[in-house]
């Protein structure tokens, strides 16, 4: 049987975007007769993607204006060519409702709604059920949803007085951390991906390298959220099971680590 | 608690409105308040006198509240709102039920139109719904983001079958939103989530290519250089 372990990537292409990258992520889904989700995958998509999504959702509702978001952005993110692409694409944008007709709509019934209101409110609810529908979809991208953390906590986001909450909805571990003891099981694959996590020489490297450190020489410190968080790309190269396939986009960051314990690693 | 003169339903309205005599009576549980069992009866008492047909803001909120339903519309209104009582004029009511009959109404025409393949007047009836759409968002202001967030996405689907033709699936979920949206224009955003979820679900395009972007540039791609963007 042709099995997939789905990371996080193929989760966020599915759910959070659009047109070419979603219809790729459903086509490699249709590829494989079994497909597995780990809840790991669903926690990195609340605390990264999701979370990063609700933030230009709150910050809309702040700055009630599409084309000062889009600037935001652009100023955090760098990207200039983006940020002109975005803004010429929307004022261009024919398919926004309401903006030929507004004059009218405000002569009829005796308003002064502006075009970015109007557009904004638009916008505000399409980002919001845009984040509620990949919510409630996050079960259904994989044939199975395999490997839940009894530490995390799979709330609903709530929304308090029209934003998205700031929390980034981690884990909570009472005591221990559930992956920590299956992690413990088996160090000579800890050391093998922190090695090869070392060698990557990038940030997200060496915070990776960091978390496997604290498993394997100090077992008896407190492995905590961002400790599991940075364990990242590591997770799925472990707990891939052996007769899968993990599924990913970002290839350049899985292949070493999954050749370094014999697995595969596939693109969509 | 909710007084039963209080309440009608959209449905009831719109017929009064049309001069349906009896449209006062109760038609079927589209309460427009409550379409809970115990508001069964509410509608039998409606007189057809003017002053019954405005809807009492708090009681409608209440009844969201007996419901169990977070009531965002109670939460929008000033304190001057909740003890005005505004009348049906006041929210627009009556212009948002009759153009929710329209589109309906032509989306049936669509789907008796595309049953016999006769996709030139399919494509007509939706100028008609597309023409009326703008209307309905400008007015949803007063149903809350439930409705709004419906109306936003059935423009969006319909305006990508200006190119296309719809199938007949995607006509009838086209109209069962407003179905639903004349039984229940208080839709909770949970309700509107599922119910747009439905016309994606049916192939229908349902976001604007603005959120994909914006989703593009706040979303960290791994496989670029490392540390850039929102984390």
């Amino acid at each position: 049987m042709k099995k997939a372990f789905v990371d996080t990537t193929i989760l966020v292409d599915r759910l959070l975007k659009f047109g070419n990258q979603r219809t790729r992520a459903q086509r490699s889904l249709a590829r494989y007769e079994r497909t597995e989700l780990p809840v790991y995958a669903i926690k990195e998509f609340r605390a990264g993607p999701f979370y990063n999504l609700a933030w230009a959702h709150n910050k809309l509702v702040e700055l009630k204006s599409v084309p000062e978001l889009i600037r935001i952005i652009g100023r955090w993110r760098a990207k200039p060519n983006l940020v002109s692409t975005i803004l010429e694409f929307y004022a261009n944008s024919q398919d926004i409702i309401g903006p030929k007709s507004l004059p009218e709509l405000n002569a009829k019934y005796a308003g002064s709604v502006s075009h970015d209101d109007f557009q904004c409110r638009v916008l505000r609810l399409n980002l919001e059920s845009t984040l509620r529908r990949a919510w409630v979809r996050r079960r259904r991208v994989t044939s199975e949803t395999i490997q839940e953390l009894p530490c995390f906590d799979e709330a609903k986001p709530i929304m308090k007085a029209g934003l998205f909450d700031q929390e980034r909805m981690g884990c909570k571990p009472s005591g221990e951390c559930a992956l920590v003891s299956s992690l413990r099981a088996n160090p000579e694959h800890c050391r093998v991906l922190r090695e090869i996590s070392k060698a990557q020489e990038s940030p997200e490297g060496r915070r990776r390298a960091k978390a496997l450190r604290k498993v394997v020489r100090t077992p008896a410190a407190g492995f905590g959220d961002k400790d599991c968080r940075n364990l990242g790309d590591a997770y799925f190269a472990f707990f891939c099971p052996r007769d899968s396939v993990i599924l990913t986009t970002n290839t350049r960051d899985h292949s070493p680590l999954a050749s370094g314990l014999g697995k595969t690693v596939e693109k969509p | 608690m909710v007084q039963s003169g209080d309440v009608i339903s959209l449905d009831e309205y719109r017929d009064s409105d049309r001069g349906n005599p009896k449209a006062t009576r109760h038609r079927d549980s589209s309460a427009l308040v409550a379409s809970t069992g115990d508001q069964a009866s509410t509608a039998s008492n409606l007189t057809s006198t003017d002053e019954h047909y405005k809807i009492r803001p708090v009681a409608k909120a209440l009844a969201e509240e007996v419901r169990g339903q977070r009531s965002e519309t109670l939460a929008r209104m000033t304190m001057d709102e909740l003890y005005r009582g505004e009348s049906v004029e006041t929210l627009h009511l009556k212009t948002i039920s009759k153009l929710l009959g329209n589109i309906y109404d032509q989306l049936t025409g669509a789907m008796a139109a595309r049953q016999i393949d006769d996709l030139l007047a399919v494509d007509n009836y939706l100028i008609h719904v597309r023409k009326d759409i703008p209307e309905l968002f400008y007015l949803s202001k007063d149903l809350g983001d439930g409705f709004a967030e419906c109306i936003r996405a059935v423009n969006q689907a319909s305006s990508h079958l200006i190119y296309e033709p719809p199938s007949l699936e995607q006509l009838e979920e086209l109209r069962l939103i407003f179905r639903k949206l004349m039984q229940r224009p208080f839709v909770h955003m949970d309700n509107a989530v599922e119910w747009v979820t439905a016309l994606e679900d049916a192939g229908m395009t349902i976001d604007s290519p603005i959120i994909g972007m914006i989703a593009d540039a706040v979303i960290v791609d791994p496989t670029e250089s490392d540390e850039k963007g929102i984390r």
